[in-house]
């Protein structure tokens, strides 16, 4: 299979002015300390065609980064980055009519008019035939389920539909690779679960490589085989998904409102850990090596006469950290 | 994998981009006359703004009568002018007035992601609706000058002549004052204020600029050529001013592409700024 | 149940003082935006005066009375003193009102146009004073001093800045609640803004226009914010009397317009909900 990113030893570092107390104001304007942040620090990892890959890591640890030097945005410190065969950022222009592009909070649809116009424009952009556009068009209309808003203005467009729309327009010129920096971020269960579905969709039928990144372990879980960690501009790690799972998604935070507060504490059960119990409130951490949700659930209802219950993975920048902590310790 | 590769010859290439840009400005357009009333209002006001600024340099004339062969003749001119230029320029290019703000937010990003030629992409990202008003309002003021002049064929030729270098001049300014947010963090006040001294100096009559001052407002900062030097070339026709606009226009057109190819290589995005 | 009363009169100024105190830290705090106003201002007066300086060379005589100096000084004036307008407000209010925080604060326990003004007054003195601190000397050096004043034609002018920049808030104010009625009021704000230029004398002093003109300076409520720069004016001695009169008479029309327009405003407001 075709490499379709190759990274070799890749460095990025910002040096930016910084206040010096030792320094007057004249000092300080024209001749500053200087601070250098090393952003990624020696990455090396390739992906090949058809891949589905989560690249991922707690604020700061340099996923944007890296994910801008492969776009072109950035230019590296040093190291060598080749995506489908383009130096990125030697080749830009050439590069970026086959990939395709989500980057979360900014939009590439035009405000005020009908996303129709949107991808009209687009069509030009990439220079498509207008046939081909037409049919890939329709595709996507039906693919991401379109048809009812296609003619709505973007500013009109709830948040799910928006980014439904973000992601059909990358997908317009049938990139070879498609870069999503937190597509599903303040999305509803159900708008996620559709757009995870839609990308798993196009991997599958159309071997579109997918980059990813998100806070998100649904988003993981669902659509990447691969995860890459990275943390503090280093990768950590680098294995199947169902790995990571394995060994660092194992657990579950379970908060439950009791309907009346209880003063007796809970006893201990295999694999569930108590660590907040307080009134009528409980929190617990399911282990789950060692039981299962199913088990735990069932003792939960029967047990106790419970009001609410919310069910939630411990923050990825626990378990990432933890990560780390484990390969430190090693 | 079919990877799409475009081979295409200098003039090709061109003239792909020319086709894509213009169909993004007809883009802008539409979306900036789709809320008609608003439209009329804003066009309708800039040309009551602007009709201020003549108001004010013809009562300037009034009192001090004919400068170095400028007159109200040449103010009137001289005010359409400037204001057809700066109407083109933001019509047709409004992406200037976004760009330094853009680097400034690292949503600049996003324009770096489309295969397109970056300095026609930042020119085209928007039309300013007020400034269409400015275009009608200067057009409507050379022909009251036209009018009032009896001008020939000719010397309307030698208008148009000295306007495209002066847009030229125009747009390219702006956009080498927007690129120092490439270079200074949070600049782009300081890329405003840059334009602004652009702006202001090329609505006074070009009579009061002698000496030192005529040098440094043609050569430093080209306000000069944006409306005095093309009033002065159709009612003093020298074509050694008509030849300096055009040089001009191109070295200013050179400057801005070689300040954002420096300007790229140094943009970091949005990722530091929050770390200051 | 105890229900608030409104405070005292010195509660009520403090309360709009704090907001002129906060504004004018956070105005400071954005030290670019500052210089960069400060900076085409100061640039804008000193073109001015270098037009002027070559103008009068040419011409070689006064005009109306007024020489070079007193041109540029009166000019000079209405550029520093741009700084106590409050055109600002006009934006402001606008943009208030399409993110749609404005209609949340008419039912604060303040009135609105009137913390808008304080707040305004924040921003302006800033400006104001590094303005006079650097435009002074830069205009000293470049035309000479100003004319002198007799510490009675002083305090006459300090009265007519003042009451300047009472006529200006009511001015403002008043076509700002226009923001609330039409979808894009902006043409309105021109109008009005592009009046006071030039009535006011931004870039040729009154002195010197056409008789016509001048009357219509001196009687339109677009040249009342900025008498104060006729202070070099031979006749000023007689004359400002008169214009701080017609400056309190523009005070109490656009303030009972304003207050009428407002209360209309609201009502507006409540009903449609903005």
């Amino acid at each position: 299979m075709a490499k379709v990113v190759d990274v070799k030893n890749l460095f990025k570092s910002f040096t930016f002015p910084v206040k010096s107390a030792h320094k007057n104001f004249i000092q300080n304007l024209f001749t500053p300390d200087k601070r250098t942040v090393q952003a990624v620090d020696g990455i090396s990892f390739s992906v090949e065609e058809a891949e589905t890959v989560a690249f991922i890591g707690p604020n700061g640890a340099g996923k944007s980064t890296t994910i801008k030097m492969l776009t072109g945005i950035l230019y590296p410190t040093s190291g060598k980055i080749s995506v489908l065969g383009f130096n990125p950022q030697e080749e830009r222009k050439q590069l970026a009519y086959n990939i395709g592009t989500v980057f979360g909070q900014r939009s590439q649809l035009l405000y005020n008019l009908p996303l129709t116009d949107s991808f009209e424009l687009l069509s030009k952009i990439y220079e498509l035939e207008p046939k081909k556009y037409q049919k890939q068009k329709n595709n996507l209309i039906e693919l991401f389920n379109l048809s009812e808003i296609i003619d709505q203005p973007v500013r009109k467009l709830s948040l799910g539909q928006r980014m439904r729309g973000e992601i059909a327009a990358s997908l317009l010129h049938q990139p070879l690779i498609i870069f999503l920096d937190e597509p599903t971020i303040g999305l509803d269960v159900i708008a996620k679960q559709k757009l995870r579905e839609n990308l798993t969709n196009i991997n599958r039928e159309l071997k579109t490589t997918i980059f990813l990144t998100s806070h998100d372990a649904g988003d993981i879980e669902s659509i990447c085989e691969r995860t890459i960690v990275i943390n503090h501009g280093t990768i950590i790690y680098d294995q199947e998904t169902l790995n990571l799972k394995k060994i660092y998604l194992n657990k579950k935070i379970i908060t439950i409102e009791l309907e009346k507060i209880i003063d007796k504490k809970i006893p201990p059960h295999q694999g569930v850990e108590i660590i907040k119990q307080k009134d009528n409130m409980i929190e617990i951490i399911v282990d789950t090596t060692q039981t299962t949700l199913e088990r735990v659930l069932k003792n939960v209802i029967s047990e106790l006469h419970i009001v609410d219950i919310n069910i939630e993975d411990p923050p990825l920048e626990e378990t990432i950290r933890k990560m780390y902590e484990t390969q430190k310790a090693r | 994998m079919k990877v799409r590769r475009f081979k295409r010859t200098f003039l090709k290439e061109l003239a792909a981009e020319i086709k894509v840009a213009r169909y993004i400005i007809y883009t802008n357009i539409l979306s900036a006359v789709q809320l008609r009333f608003a439209f009329f209002l804003q066009a309708g006001g800039m040309i009551i703004n602007n009709t201020a600024f003549l108001i004010a340099w013809l009562l300037f004339s009034n009192a001090f009568g004919s400068i170095n062969g400028w007159g109200a003749q040449e103010i009137i001119a001289l005010q359409g002018i400037v204001g057809l230029v700066y109407g083109i320029c933001f019509t047709f290019f409004g992406g200037i007035d976004e760009l330094a703000s853009k680097v400034n937010n690292g949503s600049f990003d996003s324009l770096l992601l489309t295969p397109r030629s970056l300095y026609l992409r930042i020119l085209t990202l928007t039309t300013k609706t007020s400034a269409i008003g400015d275009m009608i309002y200067g057009l409507l003021i050379l022909i009251v000058f036209g009018i009032q002049t009896n001008i020939t064929f000719s010397n309307t030729l030698i208008l148009i002549l000295a306007i495209i270098p002066a847009c030229i001049i125009f747009v390219n300014f702006a956009f080498t004052a927007a690129t120092v947010s490439f270079f200074i963090p949070d600049a782009h006040e300081l890329s405003r204020s840059i334009f602004d001294i652009l702006l202001t100096t090329a609505m006074y009559p070009g009579g009061t600029f002698q000496g030192i001052m005529r040098f440094i407002f043609m050569f430093i900062v080209p306000a000069l050529f944006i409306g005095s030097i093309p009033v002065e070339i159709v009612t003093q026709f020298s074509l050694y001013n008509l030849l300096a606009i055009w040089i001009i226009a191109l070295v200013w057109f050179l400057l801005a592409r070689l300040a954002l190819i420096n300007g790229v290589k140094r943009y970091e995005s949005g990722n530091m700024i929050g770390a200051r | 149940m105890k229900h608030k009363k409104p405070g005292s009169v010195r509660q009520h100024i403090a309360k709009y003082t704090a907001i002129t105190a906060v504004t004018l830290k956070e105005t400071l705090y954005h030290r670019n935006k500052l210089i960069s106003t400060v900076f085409i201002s100061t640039f804008r007066l000193i073109m001015l005066a270098l037009i002027y300086k070559y103008a009068y060379a040419y011409l070689g005589t006064t005009i109306n009375g007024i020489d070079q100096t007193t041109a540029v000084w009166s000019i000079a004036i209405y550029h520093i003193l741009l700084f106590t307008q409050f055109r600002s407000i006009f934006r402001t209010i606008k943009s208030e009102h399409q993110k749609g925080s404005l209609e949340v604060q008419l039912n604060k326990p303040y009135n609105y146009l009137v913390y808008k003004c304080f707040e305004q007054l924040g921003k302006g003195i800033p400006n104001l004073v590094i303005n006079l601190v650097i435009s002074i000397p830069i205009l000293i050096v470049l035309v000479g001093p100003p004319p002198a004043l007799t510490p009675l034609l002083a305090v006459s002018a300090l009265l007519l800045t003042i009451c300047g920049t009472l006529v200006s808030a009511a001015i403002y104010a008043c076509i700002s609640l226009t923001n609330l009625w039409i979808e894009d009021a902006e043409p309105v704000f021109w109008i009005v803004d592009k009046a006071v230029l030039i009535l006011g004398g931004a870039y040729i002093p009154i002195a010197l226009f056409p008789p016509r003109a001048q009357t219509a300076a001196h009687f339109s409520p677009f040249g009342a914010p900025m008498f104060a720069t006729k202070i070099f004016n031979p006749n000023f001695a007689y004359e400002w009397p008169s214009l701080l009169l017609m400056q309190v008479v523009w005070i109490v029309v656009f303030i009972l317009l304003t207050h009428t327009y407002y209360k209309a405003t609201q009502k507006v407001l409540a009903i449609n909900g903005g």
